[in-house]
């Protein structure tokens, strides 16, 4: 499990659970294969571009695990460890690359008949019921809001990964939503399906890259340079997380284009 | 009439030059001078109301044609009824086309444009895609329809429909572990009405986003209702409900409390970075059950809720894949979606009149004519719901639950325009999908409220509070000396090694 710069106060109250969360939810080696998970989607999902393409499964997964162990959400959870990091471990199988562990594991990768959208995010101040004279709501603390955020409107998303099944099949049923405004009806899960595939994908695909990765990696020269670009990025859940920041190879797209379904 | 599958581009340039053809047959001296002017902003903003409102190709030209006074047939005005001089290298081979003549030497044709009767176009034109593309910018064809410039066959592309070999592949959703979560349908009383992401004219159309058909890969504009807006909606009803058992009014309480509790709050500068309040961020957890569900920012802590409300379906056609599974038990799938109306089939344009009561003499404004689209009456919308880490909620919250959802069926009202007949639904109870627990009575939730009475006072009125932590201390800085509570240096841990286990990757 990997801790870096963690408090010791913080650890004292929350390091038990976080061992026992990896030793039951730690891919077991002899457990771990390629699979392909499918997540089935009822809404669009809001992408994550800043850090992935789309978005991961592997932070969702991590949710779910501080949800069981704890009962609490990770915010409350957290709050305390300051810039430390001490993600949760989850059923996928890492490996060190460049210093860091990665985890097996793809970007969610949408079909391609997937196509883009916007969600409007609305929120409006009560003003009625605020009990003052007069409101500005056109900005300060009242102000009311109508932001975008960009959506991949598909009905389903790929995840290629190396993981214990068995213990992801437990932990996937707590995971009801995937990516950002999962609360308020973005990326809602209808359902996964896992399947066992032959081949490793959680990294590469042909010549496609499938994942941040570290520069350091050697497979990165076997990987087509229009698929990806250098810059910076989380290399592991959670993604914004400035400790797991690094000038990396990201790829550059989100869904199966014909000259990528092709090369897969 | 042997038609092939056209890709949606190609549509694209048909539309643009058909509405071409009808603007020239509009008739202008019919307007008066104010109305001639903005015609051009006028028909941007209806072409996608008329879109909606209207079931085909053809009855949206004859709507246009109706309101725009254009002229389709040939008569006194014009010799020929309204057609479009298209390029030809946009034309399939099969669609009815004349020559057009060349104006300069007489007894030849233009090779590089034929001439395209209206009623052979809207044959042509998908109703699907005419939706699609009038929703992603109706000002587009208008702009072409008014002015030719050089060149502007470039503005389309040009792409053959997609071969069968590379056709999609219908797929459905198989054996899935679904997440925990509660549904219900719910039928439509009257009509729902839930407004658009943009204007359009006097007409307030019913949100919609792009779906994408596993089956066939096609993409449809779907009518739906944001979770963001029935999450919004029962934030309103927790906190309303919280404080009517309390006995208080929100206009008495401190305003970012209210801003908090109903529209969960604001995001000052430094909130949740400056200061660490765990006590403060517990305090609201456990003391109200409903900050715990919907939660925001408050006392500059910014918390998340344990709620997971999901976009509300319209039981359509276009849905039926994800509906299936639910609805459909022991039906197949095509009989299911036979079973199915259209989602366009679904919605109709409602007229609304503002009034002027010229009578009074105080009377001003003027008179308004507005359209609303709403869901019909009958028609069916499925919501769902998850609770965060359902094992781990307390039953207290999910007792608030239970309250929230019981006073929701009670009330029965979501959408726009409730306070004037749209908006009314009935539903049986929220059922529990696969691996969800009943949720428990909503008394318990009751008597904690009636137990900590003062304790609940004291927090909403933000009286009797803990003194929050001070913000810790920058790096290198001694605490400010003499601050009540302050952690201040002593807050900040000392930075460890980085560390990891053994045997983790």
């Amino acid at each position: 499990m990997l801790r870096i710069d963690v408090p010791d106060a913080w650890w004292r109250e929350h390091g038990s659970w976080l061992l026992a969360a990896h030793e039951r939810w730690r891919a077991r080696p002899e457990k771990a294969r390629p699979l392909r998970v499918r997540c089935w989607l009822g809404s669009p999902l809001a992408g994550d571009s800043g850090y992935t393409p789309c978005t991961a499964l592997e932070g969702a997964l991590q949710c779910a695990v501080v949800a069981l162990e704890t009962g609490r959400t990770p915010d409350d959870v957290y709050h305390g460890i300051g810039e430390g990091y001490a993600a949760p471990t989850v059923p996928i199988v890492d490996v060190e690359v460049g210093g860091l562990p990665i985890p097996k594991s793809s970007i969610l990768v949408a079909p391609r008949i997937a196509v883009e959208g916007t969600r409007w995010r609305r929120k409006k101040a009560r003003a009625e019921l605020l009990g003052v004279k007069q409101v500005l709501i056109a900005g300060g603390p009242y102000k009311s809001l109508n932001i975008p955020l960009w959506t991949c409107v598909t009905p389903f998303v790929d995840c290629f990964m190396v993981a214990d099944e068995e213990r992801l099949r437990a932990l996937l049923p707590h995971v009801s939503g995937l990516g950002r405004d999962a609360a308020r009806g973005l990326g809602c899960v209808l359902g996964f399906e896992v399947e066992n595939i032959d081949e490793d994908r959680a990294w590469r695909v042909g010549s496609t890259l499938m994942r941040p990765m570290p520069l350091e990696w050697d497979g990165l020269g076997l990987c087509d340079p229009s698929t990806w670009e250098r810059r910076d990025t989380g290399l592991r859940a959670p993604y914004w997380h400035h400790r797991v920041r690094r000038e990396a190879a990201v790829p550059t797209w989100w869904r199966w284009s014909e000259a990528l379904a092709e090369a897969a | 009439m042997n038609k092939t599958p056209v890709h949606l581009e190609t549509t694209r340039a048909w539309l643009a030059y058909l509405l071409r053809a009808l603007w020239h047959r509009i008739d202008w001296d019919a307007f008066q001078s104010d109305r001639r002017r903005g015609i051009a902003e006028e028909m941007s903003a209806s072409l996608l109301p008329l879109a909606v409102s209207e079931r085909s190709t053809l009855g949206w030209v004859r709507a246009l044609a109706t309101r725009f006074e254009m002229t389709l047939t040939s008569g006194d005005a014009h010799r020929w009824p309204a057609s479009a001089i298209v390029p030809a290298s946009f034309l399939p081979a099969g669609m009815p086309v004349d020559d057009v003549p060349d104006p300069k030497l007489e007894g030849t044709v233009l090779d590089d444009v034929r001439r395209v009767r209206w009623d052979v176009l809207v044959r042509w034109i998908d109703f699907e895609h005419l939706r699609l593309l009038v929703h992603e910018n109706a000002t587009f064809f208008v702009t072409f329809a008014q002015e030719r410039v050089d060149g502007e066959e470039d503005l389309f592309e040009q792409r053959p429909a997609e071969p069968a070999s590379k056709a999609w592949r219908p797929r459905l959703p198989a054996e899935m572990i679904a997440p925990r979560a509660y549904h219900a349908v719910w039928t439509c009383r009257s009509p729902i009405a839930h407004g658009a992401d943009e204007k359009s004219g006097n007409v307030s159309m019913f949100r919609r986003q792009r779906q994408v058909s596993p089956i066939d890969g096609s993409v449809a504009l779907v009518p739906f209702m944001s979770g963001n807006s029935v999450r919004g909606l029962w934030r309103d009803m927790l906190f309303s409900r919280l404080l009517g058992l309390l006995g208080v009014k929100a206009v008495d309480l401190p305003p970012d409390r209210v801003q908090a509790f109903f529209a969960g709050g604001s995001i000052e500068a430094g909130a949740d970075t400056q200061r660490i309040d765990v006590a403060a961020r517990r305090r609201a957890r456990d003391l109200c059950p409903p900050w715990a569900l919907v939660a925001g920012c408050i006392d500059r802590q910014i918390m998340s809720g344990m709620l997971r409300v999901h976009d509300v379906v319209l039981v359509c056609r276009e849905n039926a894949w994800q509906l299936h599974r639910v609805m459909g038990a022991g039906v197949s799938y095509e009989d299911f979606f036979a079973s199915l109306k259209p989602a366009d089939d679904l919605t109709q344009l409602r007229l609304g009149v503002r009034q002027v009561h010229r009578d009074f003499d105080a009377a001003d404004g003027v008179q308004m004519l507005m359209n609303t689209e709403g869901i019909l009456p009958g028609s069916q919308l499925f919501h769902s719901f998850g609770v965060y880490a359902l094992d781990g909620v307390p039953s207290l919250a999910k007792s608030c639950l239970s309250d929230l959802l019981n006073d929701f069926r009670g009330v029965g009202d979501v959408g726009a325009k409730t306070g004037s007949g749209p908006g009314r639904i009935a539903f049986d109870a929220y059922v529990p999908g696969p691996g969800a627990d009943a949720l428990p009575s909503g008394d318990e939730y009751v008597s904690f409220v009636e137990a900590h009475r003062e304790e609940l006072l004291d927090w909403v009125r933000k009286q009797n509070q803990p003194e929050p932590p001070a913000a810790p201390a920058k790096p290198g800085k001694a605490a400010p000396a003499g601050k009540k509570g302050a952690r201040g240096a002593a807050a900040v841990e000392p930075a460890a090694a980085p560390a990891t286990d053994d045997g983790a990757f």
